[in-house]
C-alpha cells in the first residue's frame, strides 16, 4: 500500500500494550507494526477482545504504550510533546457517541473550537453550522443530544471531531450501537469524507463501507494485526484460517 | 378594523398566580398558608408580639449602639441662667452666676498674700464677682440688694425666700423697705415654685469682691414644653431674645408676667427613627438607669406596665417590661459611697457594697450623726429602711446574687421634617449588606454565616472533590486526608478549634504552629482584613470570621465527597471525548465534567446548604447574636421560652422553606432536556 515518495502520517513500531487487571495481564497489544499514509482509509475488523479499540485508543494517546513507538504527523508520541496538540490533530468517533448532554448541538461542536482553538465565536459558530449542513442536519443546531436519534448523534460527533480540522479521523464502531436503518445516514457521512481525502481509521464490521471506501483492510486478532490487504482480496480470499473462521462467523 | 384585534390580551393577574401556585408541590402550600396564619397569630397577639418585635426590633433599648438618627432641630428655649465654672487663687472650683458677675476680662489673677507657697499665678479670663461668704475678719467690700418674702421671723433673724425659690437667713439690719405684696418666682426658680404673696422685704446684702480665672461657661436652659433642665456650652446659643414668661391658662390669678430671656438651640434628639411620614418622623429616645437588687430581697418577677418616674426624667413613658416585688428591708453597713441618687452600702462582713436608690429608703440613721461617705475614722456607718415596693424595669444581667435591673424611661418625639436643620446618622438606618444592624439583625447573620461559609465551602469541596479523582499521587491522598480528618471532629469542636487555636495563631501570624517568615505578614494581614469586615459587619470584634471559617471547612469536607460521587458518575466517555478534541484534563473538569456532575449533585448540594443553615445556630457558642442567641437572651430576660423557642423554629422553618423552594428552582433550571 506504500504510496511513492511519501513518509506515513502514522507509524507504529513494535507496540505493546498490557493491562493489569484484578484477574491477570491482558496483553491488548502484541508487536504492533503498522504505517498508514495521508489520505488513505484503513478500516480495522477482529472478533471482541481482540485490541482494535486499544489500537485506536493508543494513537491518539488515550492509552499509553508499554513499549515500541507510535509517530504521528512526524511527533513522537512518546516523548514529551504537547498531547493535547497532537489529538487536536486526531478526530475521533465513538461507538456511543459521547456528546456532551448539557450542551446544545452548535455548542458541542463548537467548545473544542473555542478553548483549544481559541477561535472567535462568530468563527466557531459559523464552521459549526458549516460541517452540520455537511452532516445533514442544519436544522438541529439548537437541539439538545437527548433530543437527537443515534444516527444524527453520530452525525454531529462527527461534526465535532471535524470542527478541530483534524489530519487524521479515528472511528471506533460509529455504527454498531444504531438500529439499521440509521445506520447508512453515518456510513454516506463517511464515505463523503473518504472521498474528500481525509485520512481514516475505521474500526467496522460493515463489510460495504469497507469494500466501498477502504484500501486497505486489517484483520486483528489477540492483539496481533494477523492479515491485512486491500478489502476485496482479504473478505473475498482471505489467507489466514483465523482471518477465515472469523469471516465465516460474520458473513 | 383596527390593529388591535391582532393583540393577545394580556394575561390576568388571578391566572398567573393559579399558574405560579400550581407549579409549587402541595406541603409547600399547606406549609406556606400555616406560616401564614402563625405569623398572623403573632402579629395580632399582644404578648407574642413582643416576641416578633424582638426578633425584628430588639426592644431591649439599652445602649447608645441602638440610637442610629440624630436630628437637629432650632428649639427655643428659656435661658435660666448663665453660670461660670472658674478656678480661684485657691484652686477651688466654684460656680459663678451672671447676677453676681462684675467684670470679665483678660488678665492675671495674683496669688493673695495668704495663699500657699506653691501658689502660680495665672494668665486667663479673669473674672470679678461678688462673694457673699464673707471670710471671717474681712470688711465686706459693699452691699446688694434684694427682694424676699418672709416666711418666718426670730427676734432679729429673719427666714425669707428669695424669687429663684432659694430660702436665705438675714438679719433684721440689712432690711432696708419693706411692703406687702406679690413677689414672682424669677425664671431661675425651678419650675414648682410658687409666687409668694405677702409682707415683702427688701434687703441689703454684704459682699466681698473676689477673683478667679473662668474655666468654663455654661448656659442653663428650659424645655418650655415639658421642663426638662439641662445645662449647655453657650457657644451653642444660636439667638437670644428678650421677652416675658407668661402664665399658663390654668395658672392661679395672681401669677404675673415676669421678664425672661429665650435662647434658640439647635435640640440635638438621638434616638431610633421609628416612623417617618412625608411631613414628620417620629423618633424613640432612651434613657437609662439601672438598679442592682439582692436576690434574697425578691418576692415575685411579672411582667406588666413599668410606669415611669418622672422625677427622674421628666421625657420618660410608661412601658411593657418586668416588674419586681421587692420585700420591705433594714439594711446596715458602712456607706462607702454617695451620690446624688444612690448610696453604695458594704454590709458588715461582707465585701462587696451594694448600690441602694435613695428615692426607695424611707427612713436612715447614720452614726456618728451626719457623717459621710468619705469619712475614715471613724467610718460612717448607716443604717437605712425600705418599705415593700415594686420596681420596674428589664432584666439586663442576672449574677448570683442580685438581678440587675434597667429601667428604661423612653419617649416619643414627633419631628416635623421642616424644623430639621441637620441629620446625621451613626450608622445608616437603611437596611443594606453594609447596614445588617438595620435590618432583622438576627436573621441576617444567620444568612450572612450561611451564605459565606456555603460559598467557601463550595469551593474547598469542588477542589477537594477534584482532587479525589485526580490522579496525581499528592493531590490525592492531600484531599483524602482532609476529607477524612475534618469528617471525624465534630462542627463544634471545629468551632471552637478556629475560635481559640486557629484564629490566634493566625492573628500571630503562624499556622498550624509552623512559623513561617515569608508568610507571617501575609496571614496576620489577612486576619485584620477578616477582622475588619467582621467590624463592618456586626460593629464589633467577634469570632464571626473564625466561626464562618469553621464552619465553611467542616461542611468543605462533605462537599467534597458530594462533588466526588458527582463526577465518578459522570460516563469515562465524557472525558475521552473531551480529551480527544484536545481539551486538557482541567479544561475538560471545566467544561464538560463539571458541569454534568454538578447537576447530578445539585439535590444533595441543597439538602446540605439547608443542613448548614441549621447548623449556623452553633455558632451561637462562640457569642455571636444570631438569632438563635438573640432568642435565647430574650428568653432567659424575660422568662419567655415557649414564645421565644416556638418564634425561632418557626424562622428557622421559614428560612430553610424559602430556601429549599429556590433549590428547586434552581434544580428546574440546571434540568437538562
Ligand atoms: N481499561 C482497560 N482495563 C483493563 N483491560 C482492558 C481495558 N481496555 C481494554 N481492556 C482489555 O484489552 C483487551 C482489548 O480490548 P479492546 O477494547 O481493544 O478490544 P476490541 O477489539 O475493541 O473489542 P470490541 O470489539 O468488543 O470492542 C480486552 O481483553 C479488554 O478486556
Ligand atoms: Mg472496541
Amino acid at each position: 500500500m506504500k504510496k511513492e515518495g511519501q513518509e506515513a502520517i502514522i507509524q507504529m513500531h513494535q507496540v505493546h500494550k498490557r493491562f493489569r487487571t484484578s484477574r491477570g495481564i491482558v496483553h491488548a497489544l502484541n508487536d504492533i507494526n503498522l504505517e498508514i499514509f495521508a489520505g488513505e482509509v484503513v478500516t480495522i475488523i477482529g472478533p471482541s477482545g481482540s485490541g482494535k479499540s486499544t489500537c485506536l485508543r493508543c494513537i491518539n494517546r488515550l492509552e499509553t504504550i508499554d513499549s515500541g513507538d507510535i509517530i504521528v504527523d512526524g511527533i513522537p508520541l512518546k516523548g514529551k510533546h504537547n498531547v493535547n496538540q497532537i489529538r487536536a490533530e486526531v478526530g475521533m468517533v465513538f461507538q456511543s457517541f459521547n456528546l456532551f448532554p448539557h450542551k446544545t448541538v452548535l455548542e458541542n461542536i463548537m467548545l473544542a473550537q473555542r478553548v483549544v482553538r481559541k477561535r472567535r465565536k462568530s468563527v466557531a459558530s459559523e464552521k459549526a453550522h458549516m460541517l452540520l449542513q455537511k452532516v445533514g442536519i442544519p436544522e438541529k443546531a439548537d437541539a439538545y443530544p437527548s433530543q437527537l436519534s443515534g444516527g444524527q448523534q453520530q452525525r454531529v460527533a462527527i461534526a465535532r471531531a471535524l470542527a478541530m480540522d483534524p489530519k487524521i479521523m479515528l472511528f471506533d464502531e460509529p455504527t454498531s450501537a444504531l438500529d439499521p436503518e440509521m445506520i447508512n445516514e453515518v456510513l454516506d457521512v463517511m464515505q463523503d469524507l473518504a472521498r474528500e481525502g481525509m485520512t481514516m481509521v475505521v474500526v467496522s464490521h460493515e463489510m460495504g463501507f469497507a469494500r466501498a471506501a477502504s484500501d486497505r483492510t486489517i484483520f486483528m486478532d489477540g492483539g496481533k494485526i494477523i492479515e491485512q490487504n486491500d478489502p476485496d482480496n482479504l473478505f473475498d480470499h482471505p489467507q489466514h484460517e483465523r482471518t477465515q473462521a472469523f469471516l465465516s462467523k460474520i458473513l | 378594523m383596527s390593529e388591535n384585534q391582532f393583540v393577545e390580551p394580556p394575561v390576568p393577574f388571578i391566572d398567573r398566580v393559579i399558574f405560579l401556585a400550581k407549579t409549587l408541590p402541595w406541603w409547600a402550600i399547606i406549609l406556606v398558608i400555616g406560616l401564614v396564619l402563625v405569623g398572623y397569630s403573632m402579629l395580632v397577639s399582644d404578648e407574642r408580639r413582643d416576641v416578633m418585635d424582638y426578633l425584628i426590633d430588639r426592644p431591649v433599648l439599652n445602649t447608645d449602639e441602638l440610637y442610629d438618627v440624630t436630628y437637629e432641630v432650632d428649639a427655643e428655649v428659656l435661658l435660666v441662667s448663665e453660670s461660670y465654672l472658674v478656678i480661684d487663687a485657691y484652686d477651688d472650683r466654684l460656680t459663678v452666676f451672671l447676677q453676681d458677675l462684675i467684670s470679665r476680662e483678660e488678665g492675671v489673677l495674683e496669688c493673695p498674700a495668704d495663699a500657699p507657697a506653691d501658689c502660680l499665678s495665672q494668665r486667663g479670663t479673669v473674672i470679678t464677682y461678688r462673694q457673699y461668704d464673707i471670710p471671717t475678719g474681712a470688711e465686706p467690700s459693699d452691699t446688694y440688694s434684694f427682694d424676699a418674702g418672709v416666711l418666718d421671723q426670730q427676734e432679729n433673724m429673719l427666714t425669707v425666700r428669695l424669687a429663684t425659690g432659694d430660702t436665705l437667713e438675714i438679719d433684721t439690719a440689712w432690711v432696708t423697705a419693706e411692703r406687702e405684696g406679690l413677689l414672682a418666682c424669677d425664671r431661675v426658680a425651678n419650675s414648682t415654685c410658687e409666687n409668694f404673696r405677702g409682707r415683702v422685704v427688701t434687703f441689703e446684702r454684704p459682699y466681698v469682691i473676689a477673683q478667679a480665672i473662668e474655666v468654663r461657661g455654661d448656659a442653663h436652659i428650659r424645655f418650655l414644653e415639658d421642663g426638662y433642665e439641662r445645662t449647655i456650652r453657650p457657644v451653642f446659643i444660636k439667638e437670644t431674645r428678650e421677652g416675658v414668661l407668661s402664665c399658663d391658662d390654668d395658672a392661679p390669678a395672681d401669677c404675673v408676667e415676669i421678664p425672661a430671656t429665650y435662647v434658640t438651640i439647635p435640640e440635638r434628639i438621638t434616638g431610633v427613627e421609628i416612623e417617618s411620614k412625608r411631613d414628620y418622623v417620629r423618633v424613640r429616645v432612651v434613657a437609662q438607669e439601672t438598679i442592682e437588687i439582692p436576690r434574697n430581697r425578691i418576692l415575685d418577677i411579672n411582667m406588666g406596665t413599668v410606669e415611669c418616674d418622672e422625677d427622674i426624667d421628666p421625657r420618660c413613658q410608661n412601658f411593657e417590661g418586668t416588674l419586681v416585688d421587692v420585700k420591705g428591708e433594714v439594711v446596715e453597713g458602712r456607706l462607702t459611697l454617695e451620690d446624688r441618687t444612690h448610696y453604695r452600702i458594704q454590709p458588715p462582713g461582707q465585701k462587696e457594697a451594694i448600690r441602694y436608690r435613695r428615692s426607695d429608703i424611707v427612713e436612715e440613721t447614720r452614726t456618728p450623726e451626719n457623717c459621710a461617705a468619705t469619712d475614715q475614722d471613724p467610718p460612717c456607718m448607716i443604717v437605712i429602711r425600705f418599705e415593700e415596693t415594686t420596681l420596674g424595669g428589664r432584666i439586663i444581667q442576672e449574677i448570683d446574687n442580685m438581678i440587675v435591673l434597667e429601667t428604661v424611661p423612653e419617649k416619643v418625639f414627633k419631628i416635623q421634617k421642616d424644623d430639621i436643620t441637620k441629620t446625621s446618622r451613626r450608622v445608616p438606618s437603611t437596611c443594606a449588606l453594609n447596614n445588617p444592624r438595620a435590618c432583622n439583625e438576627g436573621i441576617f447573620l444567620t444568612l450572612i454565616v450561611t451564605f459565606s461559609a456555603y460559598a467557601l465551602a463550595l469551593m474547598i469541596g469542588l477542589m477537594v472533590g477534584v482532587g479525589r479523582v485526580m490522579h496525581n499521587p499528592v493531590i490525592y491522598h492531600l484531599s483524602t486526608l482532609y476529607v477524612e480528618l475534618i469528617r471525624g471532629i465534630p462542627l463544634l469542636v471545629l468551632l471552637f478549634v478556629f475560635a481559640f487555636v486557629i484564629g490566634p495563631e493566625m492573628r500571630d501570624g503562624r499556622l498550624f504552629g509552623l512559623d513561617i517568615p515569608i508568610l507571617s505578614d501575609f496571614i496576620s494581614g489577612f486576619y485584620k482584613q477578616l477582622n475588619s469586615i467582621e467590624v463592618r459587619i456586626l460593629g464589633f470584634e467577634s469570632f464571626l470570621s473564625e466561626a464562618i471559617l469553621g464552619l465553611a471547612v467542616g461542611y468543605g469536607a462533605f462537599l467534597g465527597e458530594v462533588f466526588r460521587a458527582g463526577i465518578q458518575s459522570i460516563h469515562r466517555g465524557q472525558m475521552e471525548a473531551s480529551r480527544s478534541l484536545g481539551m486538557s484534563y482541567f479544561q475538560s473538569m471545566r467544561h464538560v465534567i463539571l458541569p454534568q456532575a454538578i447537576r447530578t449533585v445539585l439535590p444533595p448540594l441543597g439538602n446540605d446548604f439547608i443542613a448548614l443553615l441549621k447548623d449556623s445556630s452553633l455558632i451561637m457558642v462562640l457569642a455571636l447574636p444570631d438569632m438563635f442567641f438573640r432568642g435565647r437572651s430574650y428568653a432567659s430576660e424575660s422568662f419567655r421560652y415557649v414564645d421565644v423557642y416556638t418564634g425561632v423554629a418557626l424562622y428557622y422553618v421559614a428560612m430553610t422553606l424559602l430556601l429549599s423552594l429556590i433549590v428547586r428552582q434552581i434544580e428546574r433550571w440546571a434540568r437538562l432536556p
